[in-house]
């Protein structure tokens, strides 16, 4: 099993901590992981990234062409990847009619996170879905290392359960 | 215990792990992050980080540190790694043991600052000036960074030369699970040599790399080659991923060959005998892998080819040699390799 994962949006929207939640719930679970960000200079409204490969054997390649599943927090994302991810597409309710390619999709009501208890967690929120979607890991695993975090961990996890919570 | 780190953590971690005493850098992208490291770290196990003014200074500052017996190591990328090239033939000329890390990014010039393989030529033909060799390690993954640092000063120590680490902006800013305990022990040697005062010595400890009198030189350079020679024979290290029954060998080192190793896979999938050969020294240069029955050999870098210059040198003529490669910060894909493989195959 391998299962490669971009993420990608907005510098500050959290796609590279989101990244790294799933990388180390997948360490706790026994698995292989590698995590890969953009670096340097993005324009204002660019696309923010990172890669995350989930394995149960040996990881070869951090660079990922084709995704199994993309969670794009904004447009300039969807645009991006979609055409490359063959899985599932994650994203805003109001991108899903842009998503090209053969890729199942996903959308989400994010303006529960425009305000009030979950604002700003978007990110996980999305991620929640993927882990449900996937399986990969365990929302108990998440959940273990937004607790092993601390800081915001109750929000985190609201928002991790998303919607239905 | 395993734990998520970047390349270039990993990588100071390690180099505090080994011993070092004093971290002298100048902050650059991709490799920042071992500076941020050290600043944090290094003061809180007695050792000395400063961030010197230029690049230049920083490896001047290692050739002093060096030289009074501490274990001293600097980091930079590409552009910072040329501007050291002076310090590194001194140093070089001097005896004296350090360790030079490059996470190197896209050039000539400034360039990019995206992952590259294009200093190969710069790192084990020697960027600087004179006849010297650097022992040049090229890490594959977080937890190589991690365990080629310490190895990386082992060997500085016990061959009393400049070691350098060649790994790129991908495996530095990447993270993936390190264990630190299975690093390779660090090794100690004495340093009767340093130049940390007279003490009960008779003499002076002085060390230079002037030497005005030409038979003087000639017997300084005769004697590092003998030592040389010696690495050339002991260090070699490579890995080997499916080549007992390869048709065709792909060889690439670092990242290229993390994902040279995916299309290695795919191609068996598909029937393609294809095996993988992955230098881990690139100085000396792991010939003895390529001592076998080859019939085509495919070099992948993110460069324009410079290692698959030391391929035709191992090969000799044996086997027909294609190069592929990425450069400018693009990097090599899975499918092109395959493609390639494909053709090769066909």
């Amino acid at each position: 099993m391998e299962y490669k994962v971009i993420i990608s949006g907005f510098g500050g929207q959290g796609v590279l901590f989101a990244g790294k939640i799933l990388a180390r719930a997948a360490m706790s679970c026994g698995l292989n992981v590698s995590w890969l960000p953009s670096y340097g200079p993005e324009m204002r409204g660019g696309t923010c990234n990172c890669k995350v490969v989930v394995s149960d054997g040996d990881i070869s390649s951090p660079a990922v062409k084709r995704a199994d599943a993309l969670i794009a927090m904004n447009r300039p994302s969807v645009e991006k990847f979609a055409a490359y991810t063959d899985g599932v597409i994650i994203t805003d309710n109001k991108f899903v009619k842009l998503c090209e390619g053969n890729a199942e999709i996903i959308g989400m009501d994010m303006s529960l996170c425009a305000d009030g208890e979950l604002k700003g967690l978007a990110n996980i929120m999305l991620l929640g879905e993927l882990i449900r979607y996937s399986g990969i890991v365990s929302e108990e695993a998440v959940c273990g290392i937004l607790n092993s975090i601390g800081k915001n961990a109750e929000q985190n996890i609201k928002a991790l359960k998303g919607p239905a919570y | 215990m395993k734990k998520l780190m970047k390349g270039n953590e990993a990588l100071a971690a390690a180099a505090i792990h080994a011993g070092v005493k004093c971290f002298f850098g100048y902050p650059i992208t991709p490799q920042t992050e071992v500076a941020a490291y050290m600043a944090k770290h290094l003061p809180e196990h007695d050792g000395v980080f400063l961030q010197a003014e230029s690049e230049i200074s920083a490896i001047n500052m290692v050739y002093g540190a060096a030289g009074a017996g501490f274990r001293a190591m600097t980091s930079s990328s590409s552009p910072g790694i040329s501007l050291k090239q002076e310090g590194i033939s001194y140093i070089a000329g001097s005896d004296l043991p350090c360790v030079i890390v490059n996470v190197m990014r896209a050039g000539p010039g400034l360039g990019g600052i995206q992952a590259s393989q294009s200093d190969y030529f710069q790192a084990v033909k020697g960027g600087g000036h004179g006849d010297y060799r650097l022992i040049v390690l090229a890490p594959s993954s977080v937890q190589e960074m991690a365990e080629m640092t310490v190895t990386a000063f082992n060997y500085a120590d016990k061959w009393r030369m400049p070691v350098m680490i060649l790994a790129d902006g991908m495996v530095g800013q990447m993270m993936e699970p390190v264990d630190m305990e299975l690093l390779p022990e660090v090794e100690h040697y004495d340093k009767p040599w340093a130049a940390c005062g007279k003490g009960k010595r008779e003499e002076h400890n002085i060390i230079n790399s002037l030497y005005l009198t030409p038979q003087e030189l000639e017997d300084m350079n005769e004697k590092r080659w003998l030592k040389y020679e010696q690495i050339s024979k002991e260090l070699p290290d490579w890995e080997e991923y499916m080549t007992d029954d390869a048709d065709i060998i792909v060889t690439a080192y670092g990242i290229a060959a993390r994902i040279a190793k995916a299309a290695v896979k795919k191609a068996r999938e598909e029937g393609i005998k294809a095996g993988l050969i992955r230098p881990k020294t690139l100085w000396p240069f792991p010939s003895a892998a390529f001592e076998r029955d080859i019939k085509k050999v495919l070099c992948v870098e993110l460069s324009r080819g410079q290692m698959v210059e030391d391929v035709r040198l191992a090969l000799n003529g044996r086997a027909e040699v294609e190069f592929y490669g990425r450069c400018g910060g693009m990097c090599v894909d899975e499918e092109e390799i395959l493609e390639n493989l494909r053709r090769l195959a066909g």
